[in-house]
């Protein structure tokens, strides 16, 4: 008995076996036609939508060759194929039983059992929805992380800043600026340093908070500045503002009138200024630190010089500061093996031009850099307190001088020497003195003082005690450089003074000279209504000279009389 | 059911087929009018049959078993509605008989005391099931309006409706712990009672599950929006689950109170978790069973996990886990029915 039953595609590929008897006549996914001789037959008959059924006598390949009953019937798309031969009679029952099984199956047309297919689309499903929460996660996070970035990056910006100002740190300040260089190459830029003069005044007068919002006003104002481009700006320290421009952009005669009108204009009750230094950046391998020093250099070059708002860098300044690290460096050494010389310029008596006196100028014959400026040296002494030592070096010299003189008859010759402004801090100034003419067999009268006028304006109380105690010791006292600085009535009132020492350079401007003249002639009246000695200083002319004696000035003092020279040839003139 | 099998012992092995082959010999009706597929799916029936009962001997939890003789009893009564309820018992009590009689020849003589119990039980159980005639009647909750709304949509196959519902729910201010487990779990719990008692077709309880997935997934910003609060929590399904709904719940409630969440889902291995847990280092391990075929797997990865000696709580849940007490001889730190109050427990612990 052959009984097989089987659901095809129309193609004729077995779907499904449902019986197989014999097992394996065909299985699923081969085709059906296969199996028979005459395949096209039943291809044919396959491919039609035969409703009720249709069959085929053929005869199968397999071994044998049995001859074969095929019935199709189309289910759907489908086709139920049956190939059955009861071959013994006997047997058709059991046949007939077999395609009749077919009707227990509820699968043959209805629903596939699962396969895997099915349990991979739900696996896959799962997988979908994790994807899509782990991305919902990520997203989120991803937020989160965006906002935190910001709100770091907000809290960068305020570590970088000056709580004063706003402003850059000088750090930040230092990074910007390489960064804004290294992204302009073929720009060219400026360091500019903005500094106030006194500033310190302002915190001690009006408080730290005053001092802070001056500050902070400041930053304001340099901020507003009507400078085009790219500006960086950083507070570096106290009242020192440093600032990155593009050169081009930049037009700092305006800036200085900008920052100067702001200041003149801020509601203090004191003269507020600044001083702005630039420096050209010709060199992007300097640090930028060693830039912004250039460029305070600058600002500095102008220090107390009211009429001066603006100066650039040039590479005298940057000479005049090394120039000064090697006077510091050497000036020890210098005193004690004696470069320092004593040199002496004549004093004399207008109307006979005879020599009254000298004043005793100090003069440096450094070793290694040759004759040094006392214009170059002094101001240096004078900041770092060396000049005291100087002055006692002098001083005594002097003193040597006259005793010399005293022992070898020509007794009646002064020396005038400077005092500093710092020598008057000195407490013990006058004992000082004192002691040295004692210990040189001299009177006090036989050294003169000199004093500069502008010492007295700027502390006057002590200074006023430690001259009177000088004056009181015997000394005469000069008042050197009167009508240069700020000249002040004060000053004259006060100061127990012997001698005014008037300077020649305020006859010598050409504006107003009529009027000029005139308060000469009254500062001289007035000198001898106080019963004061004046001398002339910085007489270079026989002009000068007339007009003098015109004026009933009677000493004087300047190159037209002898410049300053060594202790013979002083000696030899007189 | 192939993807749910669990990979059987020789012996077991045997034991299936044994019992397959009897079913087939004694029954020449059955034997005739099987095909090919129809065979291969009886033989599935009784794998899953041994299956459980291995399980059951593993775990040495009898209660297991006869969970599962009640489940298999309640299913099969719709099923073959054509016999009455006392037919269906007698069928099964001669099942579990011949696998009495199979494993003589197959299983070893210690563990057959063993088995014995377990079918006593089991029989034991069938009959009880039939004479109650109990079906389960849910406690209706004070989200029961909710459940059979969101029920009902679902069945409807309403897929925007459903999702819009979830949407609906967070809206009407249900705290999400709520929405997720007493109504969304709840709803999907009765769609597996629903296929169980045959109402349902396979179909339409995965229809249900994805349209869930979906619906849930709306909540995720509002998931993951939580501020963040340093804690981790590692979170898998143990052996080749497919339920892995309740497990990714269970995560994503831990990331809506701030904890950081690596779901690995399902079908995870042993050697891939212990992986996972040593690159996280997560404060808390969370396994989830939903087959009790799958739960010798998950002690074996808890045990694994203990020896590795990780500095991690370890909690265990699921369905699987419910109404016995066999995760109380295994060294975890929680169990919990409800995942709102493993939550609440770590909120407390870690």
């Amino acid at each position: 008995m052959i009984g097989y039953i089987a659901l095809c595609k129309k193609q004729g590929i077995v779907n499904r076996v449902i019986r197989s008897n014999p097992l394996g006549i065909i299985n699923e996914g081969r085709d059906i036609r296969l199996l028979f001789e005459d395949c096209e037959q039943l291809g044919k008959l396959i491919r039609q939508p035969t409703g009720q059924g249709a069959t085929l006598r053929l005869r199968m390949k397999t071994e044998g060759n049995p001859e074969v009953y095929v019935t199709v019937r189309a289910l759907e798309e489908l086709r139920l194929v049956l190939v059955y031969d009861a071959g013994d009679p006997s047997r058709t029952p059991q046949l007939v039983e077999t395609v009749l099984s077919v009707m227990d199956i509820p699968e043959v047309l209805g629903q596939e059992p699962y396969g895997a297919g099915y349990y991979e689309i739900q696996r896959l499903n799962s997988q979908l929805i994790n994807y899509q929460r782990t991305l919902a996660k990520t997203n989120v996070r991803l937020k989160a992380l965006l906002e935190e970035t910001r709100e770091a990056k907000s809290t960068i910006e305020v570590l970088e800043r000056d709580s004063v100002t706003g402003l850059y740190l000088e750090k930040v300040f230092y990074d910007r600026v390489l960064d804004v260089m290294l992204r302009n190459p073929e720009r060219e830029f400026d360091m500019v340093a903005v500094d106030i003069e006194q500033f310190k005044i302002v915190n001690d007068a009006y408080g730290t908070e005053t001092g802070d919002r001056l500050l902070m006003d400041l930053a304001g104002c340099l901020t507003g500045l009507s400078i085009g481009g790219e500006m960086l700006l950083t507070r570096a320290r106290a009242d020192t503002f440093f600032a990155l421009v593009e050169r081009k952009t930049a037009d700092y005669p305006v800036v200085a009138m900008q920052v100067g009108a702001f200041l003149e204009g801020y509601p203090l009750p004191m003269r507020l200024q600044a001083r702005i230094g630039v420096y050209q950046i010709d060199s992007r391998e300097l640090a930028v630190a060693r830039m912004c020093d250039r460029a305070l250099l600058a600002a500095n070059s102008i220090k107390g010089n009211y009429s001066e708002r603006f100066a650039r860098y040039s590479h005298v300044m940057h000479d005049k500061m090394i120039l000064e690290q090697k006077i510091v460096n050497t000036m020890v050494e210098s005193i004690e093996r004696g470069d320092f010389q004593v040199y002496l310029q004549p004093k004399v008596e207008i109307d006979t031009g005879a020599v009254m006196g000298a004043e005793a100028l100090v003069r440096w014959n450094h070793p290694e850099f040759g004759m040094i400026s006392p214009g170059d040296f002094i101001p240096v002494f004078e900041r770092n307190g060396f000049i005291y030592t100087l002055d006692l070096y002098v001083w005594r010299k002097a003193c040597a001088m006259l005793r010399d003189w005293n022992n070898t008859g020509k007794g009646s010759i002064h020396i005038s020497v400077n005092v500093s402004r710092t020598d008057l801090y000195h407490e013990n100034l006058p004992e000082i003195l004192s002691g040295m003419v004692r210990e040189y067999g001299l009177n006090p009268e036989e050294l003169h003082l000199e004093i500069t006028e502008s010492a007295y304006v700027k502390d006057s109380a002590q200074l006023l005690f430690v001259i009177q105690k000088l004056k009181q010791a015997g000394f005469i006292i000069e008042m050197d450089d009167f009508g240069s600085g700020y000249s002040s009535l004060n000053t004259l009132a006060d100061l127990p003074i012997d001698v005014m020492k008037l300077d020649m350079k305020f006859l010598s401007q050409t504006e107003n000279r009529e009027r000029r003249h005139k308060v000469m002639q009254l500062v001289i009246d007035l000198a001898y209504n106080l019963r004061l000695q004046v001398i002339a200083e910085g007489v270079e002319t026989e002009e000068q000279a007339v007009l003098l004696k015109e004026m009933g000035c009677h000493h004087a003092q300047g190159y037209y009389y002898g410049r300053p020279m060594p202790e013979q040839d002083f000696l030899s003139c007189i | 059911m192939s993807l749910l099998m669990m990979d059987q012992t020789p012996e077991f092995q045997n034991l299936t087929k044994e019992i397959y082959e009897r079913q087939i010999e004694k029954d020449a009706c059955l034997r005739d009018s099987l095909d090919g597929r129809a065979r291969q799916k009886m033989y599935q029936d009784v794998r899953y049959n041994v299956d459980l009962l291995y399980t059951a001997l593993q775990l040495e939890d009898e209660g297991i078993f006869e969970k599962y003789a009640r489940w298999l009893y309640q299913l099969l009564c719709p099923l073959m509605n054509y016999f009455t309820r006392e037919r269906i018992r007698d069928l099964m009590v001669d099942h579990y008989e011949l696998i009495r009689s199979c494993m003589v020849q197959t299983v070893s003589e210690d563990k057959r005391p063993k088995l014995h119990r377990l079918l006593d039980c089991a029989i034991h159980a069938t009959a009880v099931e039939c004479e109650q005639d109990g079906k389960y009647q849910p406690a209706e909750g004070r989200y029961e309006p909710e459940i059979r709304r969101y029920l009902d949509t679902m069945l409807q196959a309403d897929t925007l409706g459903a999702m819009a519902l979830v949407n609906d729910y967070i809206r009407d201010k249900i705290p999400v712990g709520d929405v997720c487990v007493d109504i969304i779990a709840e709803a999907m719990r009765r769609v597996g009672e629903l296929w169980h008692g045959h109402q349902i077709s396979v179909d339409m309880e995965h229809y249900c599950t994805s349209i869930t997935q979906m619906a849930l997934s709306q909540l995720y910003p509002l998931i993951f929006g939580q501020e963040r609060n340093g804690k981790s929590v590692l979170v898998a399904c143990i052996g080749s689950e497919l339920h892995e709904m309740g497990a990714r719940m269970v995560a994503d409630l831990f990331e809506y109170n701030g904890w950081d969440s690596i779901y690995l889902g399902a079908a995870v291995p042993v050697e891939a978790l212990k992986a996972a847990v040593a690159a996280n280092q997560p404060d808390l391990v969370a396994l989830s069973v939903t087959m009790p075929q799958h739960l010798p797997l998950c002690r074996e990865a808890v045990k694994q996990l203990r020896e590795e000696n990780f500095q991690t709580r370890i909690a265990v849940g699921g369905n699987a886990f419910a109404e016995t007490d066999i995760w109380k001889g295994w060294c975890i730190d929680i169990y919990t029915k409800d995942a709102r109050e493993l939550v609440k427990w770590a909120e407390d612990r870690i």
